[in-house]
């Protein structure tokens, strides 16, 4: 079952989409092809125990039949020997699009120019990881912290994606191979009610590091054990967002503020006006970076158009939003290659010199600091105003300025993003990178490469639960 | 088929001769879906999908193992690999997962579906949506989307107990979007979504009563128009009347979603998150006032919380979660029920209540919700509530949810308010948004409309689980009021 050899799979992956190519001209049809295979493992834990061992392997082919400005896809799941099965997707497509009602704006069908093999990604020892060796990773990174009282839960996903992108307008073939792992480990009180978590991404096998876990977990482990825990009471607090609450702030402002089609359609909180403009901290850089490989990067997108580094907001200055080709077509803008399942978002950097959630805690402060590790449930209140709304999560602690910590049950932060992004005071000095992966339909791994801690000033929390 | 169905039947055979104590497979012979999306009248895009696949769960030493692939063919293979799974998750099992007793059964089911929207021609389909749209051009809309989703599923359940169940399941979602953009910029959003009344059936005959969708459009456009000229919604405390195009929601998130047993148990803590609910809360848990009687009612005929059998091939029931006020039951599964009831140390769930359901065959199942349902009240039409009100918002429509993780606490921003003063619908604002603690909130709840008021929304997208999942389910609730809760906020 096990797919390792990413030549094989290249092989047979990029000749079955030349197959379909040459059926579809033979047929007099236009159309785009987009493969999609996967091989996927996930070992979940609740209650200290493996609660699922998982693994499962697809394969999809879409095919987007053009007929002028009308369009149809069709998507057959089979395997890629398959081939009548796949041609018939090739027909249904075409059958699709004769039906379609073209729109009224003209739409962009390019050939594909050569494009490089996009598989530097993929490795066969993070491929071949088999789930003995994850729970043996896992015995590893919750070593002496689990009891009766302190259960593991949590998800490590990995896997293999390989896709290829072709049409009908040329002879060439996008071909793009990746692995990715996902590692989320909690620890759990049982009576308490509190949860903590420490989360690790890899590109590759030799980027799993369960004793980071571990340190994380044990730090985290002895706030919670020996701090008192206390109702917040409400107002604006300096919020240090960890890396997942800033990545997960950063995934939302893209769409918020920098998608293109979404501003058109009055769905965001960045407009026209403020491109070449001021909106965030002079601290705050942001690229759409495909060079960035730990990002589990596309090096085009699905319609073979080749991805470059795309700076989105450079020290606080908005660049200009991003736009995916059925949008620019929509809106007569340009595409910048944005057609792709996933981007690779990157915030730069800062100059505060803390590695370590120990160094956090340990750092002088002037006023309270609450530390939010991870933000939960967070949704949209108002679009073109940017507010968003969520709630702390797995480690929440509150910094004091004399000195002490204390553990604070959940809070509710209500705020603008355009505040948030404009009222930085300061970065840590490194990144890391966070894996935003969604395991809802097709593996799409995704990662963040954001600074470890982001610390904002003035951020409204406008619940606080009085337990845990 | 048969040939197959052979297969399938040895291979789940051939795990339990090599240690499994229990298999089961779920093979998706065809899954259709079709997507179309219609924006300012462009016809965006129109995808169909064919899925095939089969996936097997099998228990060994009371750890799951799973494994899936879209070659069924292959399913002696994935049985084996499931079990290997398995073998590897029994290493750390510090409480066993044993499976509630039951009969084993043969079955099929067939959703109720008169006209196959597969059948229906494209060009029908686009010109139903091209009406709509048609409707909601209007000087003030910037924006209009609308959208369709059909699902026809068939599926055949085996388990290595003698089980074997066929299923065919029609699906239909509709949703029509307006936006439109205040002098300053802002935007203002109005929606509905097909919806009925749990009876009749599920196929595209939905759309010939203009009740259920196409109806709404004028009234939805001239809503917007509302919208762009209101006021703020105040920041205040008020009696809250939530109409069921957010009271379905109020219900999903924290009445739904934090009586799921695996949630209770901590099986969702490392995603979805927990619940407050404790097990010796059931019978004694003062959860709502007396006029909140909770159903998981998955026999209704014509929504996509009923499907006959679950995925653990336990027949579909209608049972009551929150009877006046107290907590009852919970959402539960054969596995679930005898880890809570062996935990409570009493029998609190007397039999699964047949909510273990997958989205596919290559998912797990889950405890997860069915038709969620609030019991018709006593008090009236929605008039009767708001002349019985003093100072009240009239709320409708889904715009943002936030919930705690343990679902004690929760934001809803809605699309519109209408504020009540003294009994009367008095003005239209706009951004209003509630939140409250759960508890405390359904205690306050002091009117709940008749059966007239009820309607039965569908939810296409409710998420949980790892790897994540994606359910279908409706909620048949009435109009309600609740008292004393924070808006504007």
């Amino acid at each position: 079952m096990m797919i390792v050899d990413t030549k094989v799979q290249k092989e047979r992956v990029c000749t079955l989409l030349h197959d379909v190519v040459r059926y579809a001209r033979a047929q007099n049809i236009t159309a785009e092809v987009w493969a999609h295979g996967e091989q996927s493992a996930l070992v979940r834990l609740a209650n200290s125990a493996v609660s699922l061992n998982t693994r499962e392997e697809l394969f999809e082919l879409t095919v987007t039949a053009c007929r002028g400005n009308a369009r149809g896809s069709a998507t057959v799941m089979a395997t890629p020997d398959e081939r009548e099965r796949l041609y018939a997707a090739v027909h249904q497509a075409d059958d699709i699009a004769r039906h379609a009602t073209p729109t009224s704006y003209a739409r962009t069908f390019l050939p594909i120019a050569p494009l490089p093999d996009d598989d530097a990604g993929f490795d066969p020892a993070l491929c071949q990881l088999s789930s003995q060796e994850m729970v043996a990773y896992v015995e590893t990174a919750v070593e002496g912290l689990e009891s009766a009282e302190h259960v593991v839960a949590g998800m490590c996903s990995w896997g293999a994606v390989w896709e290829g992108t072709a049409n009908t307008l040329s002879d060439e073939v996008g071909w793009h191979a990746l692995t990715d792992a996902g590692i989320s480990l909690v620890l759990a009180h049982t009576r308490q009610r509190w949860e903590l978590q420490s989360t690790q991404s890899a590109a590759r096998a030799a980027q799993l590091h369960p004793s980071a876990v571990r340190d994380e977990l044990a730090t985290l482990l002895s706030a919670y054990q020996h701090a008192p825990a206390s109702a917040l009471p409400l107002g604006r607090y300096d919020i240090v967002f960890g890396r997942e609450a800033t990545a997960q702030l950063l995934l939302v402002c893209c769409w918020l503020g920098f998608h293109g089609g979404n501003c058109r359609r009055q769905r965001t909180f960045l407009k026209e006006q403020h491109v070449g403009t001021q909106v965030f901290s002079p601290q705050i850089t942001v690229m759409d970076d495909p060079t960035q490989r730990d990002t589990f990067p596309y090096a085009f997108d699905v319609h073979g158009v080749p991805r470059h580094p795309f700076p989105l907001v450079t020290r606080g200055v908005f660049n200009g939003f991003f736009w995916d080709r059925d949008s620019a077509d929509e809106f007569r803008e340009r595409e910048t290659g944005h057609s792709v399942p996933a981007l690779s978002l990157t915030l730069a950097p800062g100059q505060e010199r803390i590695a370590s959630l120990a160094a956090l805690l340990a750092l002088p402060r002037e006023r309270d600091l609450l530390y939010v590790p991870e933000l939960h449930y967070m949704n949209v209140v108002h679009e073109t105003e940017g507010i968003v709304t969520c709630c702390s999560r797995f480690g929440a602690l509150l910094l004091r300025k004399e000195g002490g910590v204390t553990v604070p049950y959940n809070v509710r932060i209500t705020e603008k993003l355009g505040h948030i992004f404009a009222h930085v005071a300061w970065l840590s000095h490194e990144t890391v990178t966070v894996n935003v992966s969604s395991t809802y339909g097709r593996r799409t791994p995704q990662a963040c490469v954001v600074p470890r801690f982001t610390c904002v000033e003035g951020v409204e929390v406008t619940h606080a639960n009085t337990s845990f | 088929m048969n040939d197959l169905r052979t297969r399938i039947r040895d291979a789940l055979q051939r795990v339990c001769r090599a240690g499994a104590t229990y298999a089961d497979a779920r093979y998706y012979r065809e899954q259709d879906d079709e997507g179309i999306i219609l924006v300012q009248g462009n016809l965006k895009s129109v995808e169909r999908a064919v899925t095939t696949g089969i996936g097997v769960r099998v228990l060994y030493r009371g750890a799951w193992g799973f494994a899936a692939t879209g070659a069924p063919e292959a399913v002696q293979g994935v049985a084996e690999a499931a079990l290997e799974n398995a073998r590897v998750a029994a290493q750390r099992v510090p409480y066993p997962v044993r499976l509630a007793p039951r009969t084993p059964l043969t079955g099929h089911y067939e959703s109720p579906c008169a006209i196959d929207p597969f059948d229906v021609p494209l060009e029908e389909k686009v010109g139903l949506l091209q009406s709509v749209d048609a409707q909601l051009t209007r000087p003030w809309v910037a924006q209009r989307m609308l959208f369709l989703w059909a699902t026809r599923r068939r599926m055949l359940f085996l388990d290595s107990d003698g089980a074997e169940i066929e299923k065919v399941i029609h699906e239909l979602f509709a949703r029509m979007v307006v936006i439109g953009v205040e002098p300053n910029g802002m935007s203002q959003e109005r929606s509905y979504e097909l919806r009925n009344r749990g009876v009749g059936t599920r196929g595209w005959e939905a759309f010939h009563d203009p009740a259920y969708f196409t109806g709404h459009a004028p009234r939805v456009v001239e809503e917007l128009g509302q919208l762009l000229a209101a006021e703020q919604c105040p920041q205040d405390t008020r009696s809250v009347i939530l109409l069921p195009g957010i009271m379905f929601l109020q219900t999903h998130e924290v009445i739904g979603h934090a009586l799921e047993l695996d949630r209770i148990l901590g099986y969702e803590l490392s995603y979805a998150g927990g619940s407050f609910v404790r097990l010796e809360d059931f019978g004694t848990l003062q959860y709502g006032s007396e006029k909140l009687t909770v159903r998981a009612d998955a026999t209704l005929p014509n929504s996509p919380g009923s499907f006959g059998y679950d995925d653990d091939g336990i027949p579909c029931q209608n049972y009551v979660l929150i009877e006046r006020g107290i907590l009852k039951n919970a959402i539960t599964s054969r596995q679930t029920i005898v880890e809570a009831n062996e935990k409570a140390g009493r029998t609190v769930f007397e039999a699964s209540g047949g909510c273990a359901r997958a989205c596919g065959f290559n998912r797990v199942p889950l405890e997860r919700m069915t038709n969620i349902n609030i019991d018709p009240g006593t008090d009236g039409t929605l008039e009767d509530i708001i002349a019985h009100t003093e100072r009240g918002i009239v709320l409708d429509g889904a715009r943002s949810w936030s919930i705690g993780s343990n679902r004690e606490q929760f934001h809803f921003a809605c699309e519109i308010g209408w504020l009540v003063e003294d009994g009367v619908k008095t003005r239209v604002v706009k951004n209003p948004t509630y939140g409250m603690e759960t508890l405390p909130f359904w205690r306050a709840l002091s009117a709940v409309g008749d059966e007239r008021t009820r309607e039965l929304v569908f939810v296409p997208n409710c998420g949980k689980g790892l790897p994540s999942q994606i359910m279908h389910l409706g909620h048949f609730v009435p109009v309600c009021r609740f008292d004393n809760v924070p808006i504007g906020r």
